[in-house]
């Protein structure tokens, strides 16, 4: 086990407390009383795990792939299964994003949640326990745990804060989440009985037959394209967003749907190099059509959060597209686009949400014509939008850039496909921004101003209070500094891909000797590679 | 000011027109004395090349391009509106 | 040492001038930075040296400033033609529209300045997006609609540009932006070059320059005019010089930009296909690829930056102070606006080639060079294109704006700047007229042709009084009518329409459908499942096993009916649910 591990040197276990933090302070809240004193005891630990999370990114040992920071605590050792945590260049900038959204959700949510704020609070913080508990941990039952720990604040986020129709959405989001994972336990137990091990670097190293490494891949596969979400099972995500509460938005689109690429690169990607070989054209293209199809939907939409959700299918599209070139590039643009998606389409729910709290209607037709009346909001909404479709300069720029890199250099096709994706990008998102932002066609401006519930008329709309500013320039400031200077964030992950790329090709060739398995999956393997054949021209 | 030269021009545009027809008249003549060193082409060599060149061109040119605007080409203004 | 070579490069003016454009209009210092940032750039551009701003991005080495000759001269014109904009424009209060000029030219700077492909695509992007909002800031339908299609085309050029250097860069791994063999160009190459030529207005792909030049605003469509499109000439005269089918896409672009001139109706439509026109002259004369013709190329775009841009100020002040730009709605206005009426005559007969102004010395280079270089048929192409620019720009838009019949149209004279900034304009055509050689000494090659010989002149004489006839006998045909005309475009916008329903409905039916194949199926269904595995349970097993199964299912029921509704018992539950499990984890 050691030699996957580097122990926490820090004076305290620091990925412990990242993840107990959240979880006594959701245990206090429910002391708590009053509004206030919960808004800010909300704010309080969200922040001090930020700050207690940030040693993971200034003491991170970026020369290394091994498990940082790690710790292992006896928890059932006849089944020889240990608490174990740890990150490396993978899952430590998706922790620092999670801490770093959190504070974020509880400052957008201010003045959106209305009533049991106290059960807001526990759910939020139990929600980052869990989602940071996924990203460290280092074995699959903590995973599965964490993963399904996750499923029911996310249900209730939405059930009980939600819009008209959440009863819909939040069990259509249940079960469509739980379907997926109860694959992936099965797969988690094959593991086990498999290898004996639930320790996940142990399970890496393992060399699997082709057979059993394609159920494996499909059986994970599934549960962690459910979440991302991919076509076509990202019917659940407009249904969530709409109906949830900014928050839980945020949360959903900056941090849950990055636990399903986490997923492919934690589980499928070196647990499964060859069946994931075989079904990469596969998985290329539905990427491919989510992208295009989460373009054209968003395209076509005039609820402005549901135009935001297609866009994050869009957008993991590029995601998974990066993942599934199986190159660094490829890689690394991948779990810099995640990122990127975080901070960018997380700071687009937020500007919705303030604009929702002033005009009730998430219609694009009833909130037009903001840029006279806000033009501080329309400032950030500009850099948003511009950072939605990578314009350079803009953190996705620099990710879509390096995923459409790693597509060229491997199936120019593909890269060829993957452009009308970019500008069917900028097309939506300057279609929405046009009319966000400019007077309706006949100079009128449109917009419902239902701030005290009378249905009101043509009034003026207040501009971005200090809260709300604090929390958008948050966010505008990483957009440009990821734009402008990624080599950082890129380094701390060089390693740690690269690794995960030399475990994916070393893996192809340890396959034990293919008997007649070989004729089951010769058909898959024709079809993909004549796909790879019109690809590469 | 200028305004008025123009409206003293145009009321004395039969005098305008003669001067120039007169021009018309002398660059025909100005060609017979222009110094052929480079010629480039055939035409180079043709005095008055030039002026066919020129008549012919715009009147060619109005005809065909009005002509196919009239045929196909215009439409309203509103075209692309309904 | 970064900090200096900063502010060596003259965007950097432009960009800071944009963000202090906000805080200098609440000064009431506006008019004071709109001159001075041009100014300090038209300085700066004398002081360059030849490579600078040399930096590591992400593994690629950019390099933002690289001049030499020809780098030059589109500097100076661009920071000229900046000043001369900026004045143009100081009218306006609207502190938006200043900052998307600013942002604009310093794309264009930034692009010219550009020694490597990436750094080329930032500032090509930026020209794009800042332009956009000069069309929008119009503030009509029409305009907002057309500065949508003008985006949607120039991100997608953008892209195809992106996609040829990556494959470029696929191929040689080098980012240099250098000149490209004519024998060893490949897929890559050509892919750059369609990037460019969009930007360029070449057919097939121009036509959202008349589309959107038009629907501008008023001192937008000026700084417009200017940059996009001589942009793009640079480009591809630093890229592609020799490329003989940009020679004959030039020879065409002449003429077929001329063709709308001539029969469109609003005049500012009518100077944008002329745009096309002229920008034909440059593509030519780069196809060409010899010495004279670059030049030529070179010379064409400072003078055609300087006159063109003077059309547009002149027909862009009638507009100003009419409201008006169809040819069919005026008429008459020498007696209310005779000083525009005289810029925009200097305009038209410049960009005509007039003896002693900037057309006679510039234009004609190309023509001279396509002879001698014995390609007759291009050469008689862009001498009919020249005479269609005499006909359409020289002499029919001024005589049916200012004389023809009177519309009754009243009007007063343009503000003091717009006609300063004509006036600038205006005299650089003549001067360099008079003075040629200050433009030829900027030319990236030594400059051996002399415009004023005998022949010349009398080859001029006789096509422009000659065509002038042909207007003459014409008049009543050319009269304007209030129609538009279908260009290549109608692909795109007809098929915008059925792109866009098809988003709308069929497609989102679609989705519509796989959502509701989820709520009749899969949701019926799966409570389904859970009635039958409940029964299974409560009768099944219970039967099987007893007591804790029971209990299971009691515990199952209990849990039933708090799901109906209290939610408190429901969190409390799954909390100390997880806080035990938690607990057991850490202590065990």
């Amino acid at each position: 086990m050691e030699q996957y591990l580097i122990y926490n040197t820090l004076s305290y276990p620091i990925l412990s407390a990242v993840l107990v933090i959240p979880l006594v302070g959701a245990l206090i809240t429910l002391f708590l009383k009053g509004d206030g004193v919960l808004k800010s005891w909300g704010l309080l630990v969200t922040l001090v795990t930020a700050v207690v999370s940030l040693p993971l990114y200034m003491n991170f040992d970026p020369t290394t792939a091994k498990y940082q920071f790690a710790e292992v605590y006896r928890w059932f050792p006849a089944l020889h299964l240990h608490f174990s945590v740890g990150v490396d260049g993978i899952s430590v900038l998706l922790v620092l994003l999670t801490t770093f959204v959190m504070p974020l959700c509880i400052l957008c949510s201010w003045s959106y949640i209305k009533e049991r704020f106290k059960e807001f609070i526990f759910v939020t913080l139990l929600m980052e326990a869990a989602m940071l508990g996924v990203f460290i941990c280092l074995n699959t039952v903590l995973f599965y745990i964490f993963w399904e720990a996750m499923l029911i604040p996310m249900y209730l986020l939405i059930a009980v804060w939600g819009g008209p129709r959440k009863d819909y959405a939040s069990i259509k989001f249940f079960i469509y989440t739980l379907t997926g994972s109860v694959f992936l336990l099965v797969a988690i137990i094959a593991l086990f009985i498999k290898t004996g091990t639930f320790f996940i670097p142990e399970l890496m190293a393992h060399h699997y037959s082709y057979q059993y490494q394609m159920w494996i891949f499909l059986a994970c596969a599934l549960a962690f394209a459910i979440k991302i979400p991919m076509f076509p099972l990202h019917t659940w995500l407009p249904a969530a967003h709409v109906e949830a509460p900014t928050a839980g938005s945020v949360i959903l689109a900056s941090i849950l749907l990055k636990m399903g690429g986490y997923g492919f690169l934690r589980f499928c990607l070196p647990m499964a190099p060859a069946a994931t070989l075989t079904c990469m054209p596969y998985l290329l293209a539905l990427s491919i059509m989510s992208i295009i199809f989460g373009g054209y939907l968003a395209l076509g939409q005039s609820d402005i959060k549901k135009l935001i959700a297609y866009s994050s299918v869009g957008h993991m599209g590029f995601v998974t597209l990066g993942i599934f070139l199986l190159n660094v590039q490829g890689i690394k643009g991948a779990m810099l686009q995640m990122i990127n998606h975080g901070i960018t389409t997380g700071a687009l729910f937020i500007c919705i949400g303030i604009i929702y709290e002033r005009t009730h209607s998430r219609e694009i037709k009833d909130n037009s014509a903001l840029g006279m009346m806000m033009p501080i909001y329309v400032t950030f909404l500009g850099v948003f939008t511009l950072s939605s479709f990578a314009f350079p300069g803009t953190n996705s720029f620099v990710g879509e850039l390096l995923v459409l890199i790693g597509a060229f250099s491997k199936y120019k096709v593909v890269g060829f496909l993957a452009i009308p994706g970019a500008i069917l990008a900028a097309a939506y998102m300057l279609r929405l921004f046009q009319k966000m932002v400019w007077a309706d066609s006949d100079g009128h401006a449109h917009h419902h101003d239902d701030e005290h519930g009378d249905g009101g008329g043509h009034h003026v709309l207040a501009d971005l209070n200090g809260r709300e500013i604090v929390t958008l320039l948050f966010l505008t400031v990483f957009v440009f500094w990821i734009g402008l200077h990624p080599a950082p964030l890129l380094k701390v992950m060089d390693t740690s891909v690269t690794h995960l790329v030399d475990q994916v090709n070393t893996g192809m060739q340890h396959l034990p000797p293919m008997e007649h398995h070989h004729e089951h999956h010769a058909w898959l393997l024709q079809v993909g590679s004549l796909i790879k054949k019109l690809a590469v021209f | 000011m200028i305004a008025q030269l123009f409206g003293y021009l145009r009321d004395h545009s039969v005098a305008l027109k003669w001067i120039f027809f007169a021009y018309l008249a002398f660059t025909l003549v100005f060609d017979f004395f222009a110094e052929r060193h480079h010629a480039h082409f055939w035409g180079d060599h043709i005095i008055g090349f030039w002026t066919l060149f020129g008549i012919f061109g715009c009147l060619g040119m109005i005809v065909v391009f009005k002509g196919l605007s009239h045929v196909w080409l215009m439409k309203g203004e509103d075209y692309y509106d309904e | 040492m970064m900090s200096n070579t900063i502010f060596m490069h003259p965007a950097t003016y432009f960009l800071i001038g944009a963000v202090l454009l906000p805080f200098a209009n609440r000064l009431k210092l506006q008019k004071v930075l709109l001159l001075v940032v041009p100014l300090l750039a038209f300085y700066q551009i004398h002081h360059l040296p030849a490579s600078f701003g040399v930096c590591h991005f992400m593994g690629f080495e950019l390099t933002f400033g690289r001049v030499d000759k020809l780098t030059y001269v589109f500097l100076h014109v661009f920071t000229l033609m900046a000043l001369i904009g900026s004045i143009y424009g100081l009218h306006v209060k609207e502190s938006g529209q200043h900052m998307a000029a600013f942002l604009y030219v310093a794309g264009s700077l930034g692009t010219t300045l550009a020694g490597d492909y990436l750094t080329l695509f930032i500032f090509w992007e930026l020209m794009a997006f800042a332009s956009v909002f000069l069309v929008w800031y119009r503030k009509r339908k029409r305009s907002i609609e057309a500065g949508y299609r003008y985006l949607l085309v120039h991100t997608t050029g953008g892209l195809i540009l992106l996609a040829g250097i990556f494959l470029r860069y696929q191929n040689i791994h080098d980012l240099t932006f250098t000149r490209i063999a004519v024998d060893g160009a490949t897929t890559a190459d050509y892919l750059i070059m369609i990037g460019f030529m969009l930007n360029a207005a070449v057919p097939p792909i121009h036509a959202w320059l008349p589309d959107a030049y038009p629907e501008a605003t008023v001192t937008g469509a000026v700084y417009m005019c200017a940059f996009t499109t001589k942009t793009a000439v640079y480009v591809l005269a630093r890229g592609f010089p020799g490329f003989t089918a940009l020679a004959i896409l030039g020879a065409i672009m002449t003429v077929y930009g001329v063709a709308y001139a001539v029969i469109e109706n609003d005049a500012r439509r009518i100077l944008a296909y002329h745009i096309v026109s002229q920008v034909g002259y440059m593509v030519c004369g780069v196809g060409i690829g010899t010495a004279m013709a670059v030049n030529g190329a070179c010379a064409h775009a400072y003078a055609h930056i300087l006159y063109k841009a003077l059309l547009f100020m002149g027909v862009g002040s009638v507009l100003e102070m009419t409201g008006k730009s169809k040819l069919n709605e005026l008429g008459g206005l020498y007696k209310y606006m005779p000083w525009s009426l005289v810029f925009t005559v200097i305009g038209g007969i410049a960009i005509s080639g007039f003896p002693l102004t900037s057309g006679f010395i510039s234009k004609s280079m190309i023509i001279a060079a396509a002879g001698v270089d014995h390609r007759v048929f291009i050469m008689l192409m862009l001498s009919l294109a020249a005479v269609g620019t005499f006909l359409s720009v020289g002499i029919k838009l001024p005589y049916f704006i200012w004389f023809g019949n009177d519309s009754g149209v009243k009007a007063k004279e343009s503000y003091w700047n717009m006609q300063l900034g004509m006036f600038i304009a205006a005299f650089m055509c003549i001067f360099l007229g008079i003075y040629p050689e200050y433009l030829y000494k900027m030319l990236p090659y030594p400059v051996t042709w002399h415009p004023y010989t005998s022949y010349h002149l009398s080859e001029t004489f006789q096509l422009l009084g000659f065509t002038g006839l042909g207007f003459y006998l014409m008049v009543k045909k050319l009269k304007p009518e209030p129609k538009s005309n279908l260009d290549l475009d109608w692909f795109y916008r007809k098929g915008a329409r059925v792109f866009m329903w098809v988003a709308s409905k069929p497609i989102g039916a679609a989705n519509d459908w796989v959502g509701e194949v989820y709520r009749t199926v899969g949701y019926r269904f799966t409570l389904a499942v859970a009635r039958a595995l409940s029964w299974f349970d409560w009768e099944g097993i219970d039967w099987v096993l007893d007591g804790s199964a029971k209990g299971v299912v009691k515990g199952g029921d209990e849990l039933r009916t708090l799901q109906t509704g209290k939610i408190q018992h429901y969190i409390g539950g799954a909390a100390v649910a997880l806080c035990i499990v938690l607990i057991i984890v850490v202590l065990i």
